[in-house]
């Protein structure tokens, strides 16, 4: 399988001026806290992700985020995986986005990855990430 | 003799699933071998994204946490 294609927030934004979609993949609890402000944010927790992928259409340019890049990579590669073309990472998440000073409804908190365990606290090493 | 896998990418989980799963065979004498499936490209072969996850004889039976001693022992006996 070919390298996931990723995007800096800039050109994320660009696409979704596009017509991209842009799917979060955050944990609920987590977007709760600070959300994407843009129209039509699909909201896909990683933690559901192998169930619900496909309410994402294939047809369409796909943008991938989460809080640092890390969860929505795996979540990309998935998506390559199971046959989509067009769907390509956002580095660094919402917090670049945010720090980018690109439009977030809520307080971002949480500055760092979250967990391929299916949670936003699965970590033992305390760095919030164990992917 | 079943086939156990356990998919992850190494987090503490899922060593926390392996040890579990090994003490379950070991106290039920379970005919079983354990294989750990840390390649990310053999994991989405399951389609599997949320791990850990337990495969036995093929079959995903559990992913994305690790089930309780009394769980495991049915899932690796039904």
């Amino acid at each position: 399988m070919n390298s996931a294609v990723e995007v800096c927030p800039e050109t994320a934004l660009k696409m979704i001026g596009e017509g991209a979609l842009l799917v979060d993949v955050r944990e609920r609890e987590e977007v709760a806290e600070a959300s994407f402000d843009v129209p039509g944010v699909m909201l896909i927790p990683y933690s559901e992700f192998d169930e619900r992928f496909r309410e994402i259409p294939a047809d369409r340019d796909v943008i991938i985020a989460c809080n640092v890049g890390e969860r929505s990579l795996m979540a990309t590669r998935f998506l390559m995986h199971n046959g989509y073309r067009n769907a390509v990472n956002m580095q660094y998440g919402i917090v670049r986005w945010a720090e980018k000073g690109f439009p977030v409804k809520g307080e971002l908190k949480r500055k760092q990855g979250g967990c391929c365990c299916g949670s936003t606290s699965g970590s033992s090493n305390g760095t919030g990430s164990c992917c | 003799m079943k086939q156990v896998k356990i998919l992850g990418t190494g987090c503490a989980k899922c060593s926390q699933l392996a040890d579990a799963v090994k003490a379950v065979i070991a106290s039920q004498c379970i005919d079983a071998e354990v294989e750990k499936v840390e390649d990310i490209q053999k994991i989405m072969a399951y389609n599997v994204l949320s791990t850990p996850a337990l495969v036995v004889d093929g079959e995903v039976r559990s992913k994305g946490r690790v089930p309780g001693l009394d769980e495991l022992k049915d899932l690796l006996t039904r």
